[in-house]
């Protein structure tokens, strides 16, 4: 275990060089630049921001002053279009509600599709069974700016028992987590039911029932194991999702999160902060299904790491 | 016939299954019984109802899509299939324990050995901790697995197949039980290691005078371990005999079929096995008829309209056919089916 946590941690660095070069060269492919606005800006004072920002410079120097900038001093550099901030200082500030954001909706997506998949797992065919894989469809299949905007209606316009919008205090956090873990709720009860079904027709658990165990002991204890691990495949990139937020429900209910700034920095051309939330992304991701690889060994003893 | 009340006493039990095709009728009204300290053979063919007859006993019958429209299951006395669930809990595995065909699949790959057992040995008996780990090394010494104190943490995926099963034996007979009903445990395994577990079950059926029921379609099994065999043929018992008699002197048709398709060390050279023709039925109805009468030489008018019962020939034996049979022949040739 030891090797292979080794030999996984060393694979990181790669893994994000790897995707910086690619997101780099990409972005500036792209058509367009930070400063090519609408309002066409004097031609000298676009060459002097060029040169400011280095700019002007040929793509491979600005590619290795940026890796050395990032590598040496973790500085993603300064934002093109929020002058008066660095990309460090924007994710700093913005990460926070995108975090605390994505944990909530973490937890509600396990706590509803892991409790939803068992019971439907379990009991096959049952009225539940029917009932949540249906609503489980739904949550798939209809998005959040259709949810989100669905639920404030019933929950703060109609009931009023909630907030609109805004990002103050727990009762602002109850609709925005519930529209982010929606859809992955739904893939975690669907995902966790189909584990079920499969391990509760193992020999194995034939063989707990004849030891006399009860139903509780078996599902937990013999059957949530085999049935967890397809389940905890999705989550690393499902967890790594949640908590870089969504655009669509930040915007809708107002949470001035990272998500945002994924999209927005992309549209215009602010290249430092396309690389800081690419990055950003990259490094949860990594480390989201280095956790998988982890948990999948204590899971499972068959899966032996390292050689 | 014993004089002791019997353990297991299984009475006119049916099993049927709803697919899409229709209801299959699994198990037609089988009755026999286990003795005290006896080892029983439940004999016949892949489909003939004999493992979901002893998958009932322990009411692991799925239900849906199973159901169990008659029957009676007394263990000691007592019906199975009316207990309630903490009742039939505690039989399973405490008084009743099962072993299975494949130990390979048997256990649980994700728990050690040790919780295997010790869970068992927990809920079965007063031992908890420590003394139910050293009572799970204690039985698997017995069972014959090397070094027990440092394997039983290993994981399933750690032993062999043979070792697989003397696990599942281990776990079987941790808590003691009055009855093992051993469902083709050898079947999966080598037959180097085939004869060793029939072996260590004999032996400590002997050592513990715990009752057996084994499951088998293999006769060779059956004439090294068991006392008296039922056969079992399309859902229904047709015939019930000790076990040398059943060999000497088969009196079911499907009995005198089933030894003759045996290869026989002691049969002269160039003789041809002879295979029963035809299909076992799909039982996909009430059976109107004897279920063997497609295949059967002996077979009658009566066979095809009538279902024979299982009745004791004059000398005790139990049989359900309409044709008396002796030394291999019908008694009243003339009938026989030319």
């Amino acid at each position: 275990m030891g090797q292979f946590l080794a030999k996984r941690l060393l694979q990181v660095p790669v893994v994000l060089w790897v995707l910086v070069t690619i997101s780099f060269f990409m972005v500036r492919l792209a058509p367009g630049g930070p400063f090519s606005g609408e309002k066409r800006m004097p031609k000298e004072i676009e060459q002097a921001m060029m040169a400011k920002y280095h700019l002007d410079e040929s793509l491979p120097r600005q590619y290795a002053r940026f890796l050395w900038d990032l590598v040496a001093h973790g500085d993603l550099g300064p934002s093109y279009k929020h002058k008066t901030r660095t990309v460090n200082e924007i994710i700093a500030h913005k990460l926070p509600y995108s975090l605390t954001l994505g944990g909530l909706a973490t937890v509600l997506a396990l706590w509803l599709g892991l409790g939803a998949g068992i019971v439907a797992g379990i009991r096959q065919n049952s009225r539940f069974d029917y009932a949540s894989m249906a609503i489980a469809m739904v949550g798939l299949s209809v998005p959040a700016f259709v949810v989100g905007p669905l639920l404030q209606l019933a929950f703060s316009m109609k009931l009023g028992w909630l907030p609109v919008s805004g990002w103050d205090g727990l009762g602002h956090m109850v609709l925005p987590s519930l529209t982010l873990a929606l859809p992955f709720a739904a893939r975690i009860a669907r995902l966790t039911r189909a584990g079920m079904l499969e391990v509760i027709h193992q020999d194995y658990i034939r063989t707990a029932w004849a030891k006399g165990l009860s139903e509780r002991v078996i599902v937990l204890r013999h059957a949530l194991r085999g049935a967890l691990l397809p389940v905890v495949s999705f989550l690393g990139p499902g967890i790594a999702a949640m908590l870089t937020g969504s655009l669509v429900v930040e915007r809708i209910f107002g949470i001035p999160g990272v998500g945002s700034e994924f999209v927005e920095s992309a549209l215009n051309r602010d290249y430092t902060l396309v690389m800081g939330t690419v990055i950003l992304y990259g490094v949860l991701l990594v480390v989201m299904n280095l956790l998988v690889d982890i948990v999948y060994g204590f899971l499972d003893p068959r899966i032996r790491y390292g050689a | 016939m014993s004089e002791s009340a019997p353990v297991l006493q299984v009475e006119d039990l049916r099993v049927h299954f709803k697919t899409d095709e229709g209801k299959v009728h699994a198990v037609n009204g089988v009755s026999f019984h286990v003795n005290e300290g006896e080892s029983l053979a439940i004999v016949g063919e892949s489909g003939c109802g004999k493992s979901v007859t002893n998958m009932a006993v322990l009411r692991l019958i799925p239900m849906p899509p199973g159901e169990i429209p008659t029957g009676r299951i007394l263990y000691r006395g007592r019906d199975l299939l009316n207990m309630r669930n903490d009742e039939i809990r505690a039989v399973r595995g405490g008084r009743i324990s099962m072993i299975f065909q494949d130990p390979m699949t048997s256990l649980n790959p994700f728990l050690r050995i040790s919780r295997q057992l010790t869970e068992s040995i927990e809920l079965h008996t007063p031992l908890r901790g420590e003394a139910a780990r050293a009572r799970a090394i204690e039985v698997l010494a017995q069972v014959g697995i090397p070094e027990p104190a440092a394997r039983i943490d290993s994981y399933p995926h750690e032993f062999s197949g043979g070792m697989r099963q003397r696990v599942m034996i281990a776990m079987a007979l941790s808590t003691d039980p009055d009855l093992l009903i051993a469902d083709e445990p050898t079947t999966a395994l080598d037959v180097t290691i085939q004869a060793q577990i029939l072996q260590l079950i004999r032996r400590l059926q002997r050592e513990r005078g715990m009752s057996l029921v084994l499951i088998t379609h293999d006769l060779a099994v059956v004439a090294g371990l068991c006392t008296r065999v039922v056969v079992m043929y399309g859902g229904t018992v047709v015939e019930v005999a000790p076990v040398d008699d059943l060999f000497a002197d088969p009196r079911h048709p499907y009995t005198l079929a089933l030894l003759r398709s045996v290869p026989r060390l002691d049969a002269p050279p160039g003789r041809a096995l002879e295979p029963i023709e035809g299909l076992p039925p799909k039982l996909m109805s009430e059976p109107r008829n004897c279920p063997f009468a497609p295949r059967c030489r002996f077979v009658r008018d009566r066979c095809l309209h009538e279902a024979p019962p299982l009745e004791a020939d004059a000398d005790g034996r139990l049989r359900a056919c309409f044709v008396p049979i002796r030394a291999g022949q019908a008694v009243d040739a003339a009938e026989e089916r030319p």
